[in-house]
C-alpha cells in the first residue's frame, strides 16, 4: 500500500514508522524540515519539505498514486483544507484527517472524509475503563 | 440587512462601521478577548467574543437569520471552516470570504462559497495596473464560478463614453452598470442616464468583457 501522511508531529511520524515497518510504501510531507527529527525510524521513509496546501505540492504527493492519505498536522482549519484541496484533485482517494475539535469533526464526518478526533476517542477509552461510569 | 463579520482585523472594523452606518445590523466577531474588550467601546453589543469556525458561537451570533456572513480572519483555512460551516448548518446566507492566497480561491469556489476577496490579487492587480499606467478597472469581487467580476471604474477626461447615454453605448451582453458614485450623490443608473467626467462606477463585467470595458472608459489620448 502506497500511504501519504501529512504533518511530521507527534502522530504522523509515529504513523509513518509503523506503515514503513509493515512494509508499506510511505511518503511524509511537513512544512518545518526539522520537524523530521521526529520520526525515529526513517528506513523506508521518503520526506519531502514542503506546504501541502499548495496544489503543487499535493500533486507531486499523489503522483506515484496513493491508496491512503492521513492528514495531521496540527492545526484543524489547515487538515480541513489540505484534505479537500486532495478530494477536489482527486476524489477517489482515502483521505484521513485528524480534527481536535469535537464539534468540527462532528460537521465534517458527513462529508465524506473520514474524521479521527483524539478528544472522541480518549473519552471513549477513558469511559471504558474498569470502574468508570 | 443582517451581517455577520467574522474577525476583527482592520478590513473587519472597517467594513463594520460602514455597514452600521449605512443602517444595517451587523455582528461583529473576534476571539481575540484583548481585541474584543479594547473595542468594546466604539461597538458596544456588535462586538461579540467567540470563535466564528463554531457552530455554536454562530448560532448566538444569529446565523440563522443573517442575509450574509463575511470571513475576514487573516487566516484562509480559517475562512473556509467559517463559511463551509455556515453554508452546512444555517439557512443559507450568502457567504463571503477573505482570501490571502490566490491558489486558494478554487477551494472556496468548490465549496459554494458566493464571493471571494482576495486583497493579494487585487493589489497585484492595482500594481500592474499602475505600471501600464492609464488603467482604469479596480476589481472588488470574483463573483461564483470566476467567470464574472464586480468592478469600479472611473469615467475619465475625454473618454468616448462621456455625455454619452447608457443606451446608446452598445454595452456588450454581459455587462451590467450596477450603480455610479457621482460626487456625494449616488446614482441607480438608467438607460438614459449619462456619464460624466471622474463618475466612479460599479459594474458587472464578464471577464472576456475586461479589457473593452476598460478601453470604453479611459481617456482616448491615450495617457
Amino acid at each position: 500500500m502506497r500511504v501519504v501522511v501529512v504533518g511530521s508531529g507527534r502522530l504522523g511520524s509515529r504513523l509513518a514508522s509503523i506503515f514503513a515497518k509493515k512494509g508499506d510504501s510511505v511518503l511524509v510531507i511537513e512544512q518545518n524540515e526539522s520537524k523530521f527529527m521526529y520520526i525515529e525510524e526513517k528506513q523506508g521513509i521518503e520526506m519531502l519539505v514542503g506546504d501541502c496546501t499548495d496544489e503543487k505540492v499535493i500533486r507531486q504527493a499523489i503522483k506515484k498514486p496513493a491508496d491512503l492519505v492521513i492528514v495531521v498536522t496540527g492545526n484543524d482549519h489547515t487538515n480541513i483544507m489540505i484534505s479537500q484541496k486532495i478530494k477536489l484533485i482527486d476524489k477517489t482517494i482515502r483521505v484521513i484527517m485528524r480534527l481536535f475539535d469535537v464539534n468540527l469533526a462532528a460537521v465534517y464526518a458527513d462529508l465524506g472524509i473520514e474524521v479521527l478526533c483524539p478528544t472522541s476517542l480518549a473519552i471513549d477509552e477513558l469511559l471504558r475503563l474498569p470502574g468508570i461510569s | 440587512m443582517y451581517i455577520i463579520i467574522v474577525g476583527a482585523s482592520k478590513a473587519g472594523i472597517n467594513l463594520a462601521k460602514t455597514l452600521l452606518s449605512g443602517g444595517h445590523e451587523v455582528t461583529l466577531i473576534d476571539q481575540d478577548k484583548m481585541k474584543v474588550s479594547s473595542l468594546s467601546e466604539t461597538f458596544g453589543d456588535v462586538i461579540m467574543l467567540g470563535n466564528g469556525a463554531n457552530a455554536s458561537v454562530m448560532k448566538v451570533a444569529g446565523a440563522n437569520r443573517a442575509d450574509v456572513v463575511a470571513a475576514l480572519t487573516g487566516d484562509d483555512a480559517t475562512n473556509l471552516v467559517i463559511c463551509q460551516l455556515t453554508k452546512l448548518m444555517f439557512k443559507s446566507p450568502r457567504t463571503i470570504a477573505r482570501v490571502s492566497d490566490p491558489a486558494n480561491e478554487e477551494i472556496f469556489q468548490s465549496i459554494g462559497v458566493d464571493a471571494t476577496i482576495n486583497s493579494t490579487r487585487m493589489l497585484n492587480y492595482l500594481i500592474e495596473e499602475q505600471v501600464k499606467a492609464g488603467d482604469v478597472i479596480v476589481p472588488l469581487f470574483q463573483l461564483k464560478g470566476g467567470n464574472v467580476e464586480l468592478v469600479q471604474v472611473e469615467v475619465q477626461k475625454e473618454s468616448g463614453i462621456l455625455d454619452k447615454k447608457i443606451k446608446d453605448l452598445g454595452l456588450p451582453e454581459g455587462v451590467i452598470i450596477v450603480s455610479i458614485y457621482r460626487g456625494d450623490e449616488t446614482i441607480i443608473p438608467k438607460g438614459e442616464t449619462i456619464f460624466k467626467q471622474g463618475d466612479e462606477v460599479i459594474a458587472i463585467v464578464k471577464k472576456e468583457h475586461l479589457e473593452k470595458i476598460q478601453h470604453m472608459f479611459k481617456s482616448t489620448n491615450g495617457q
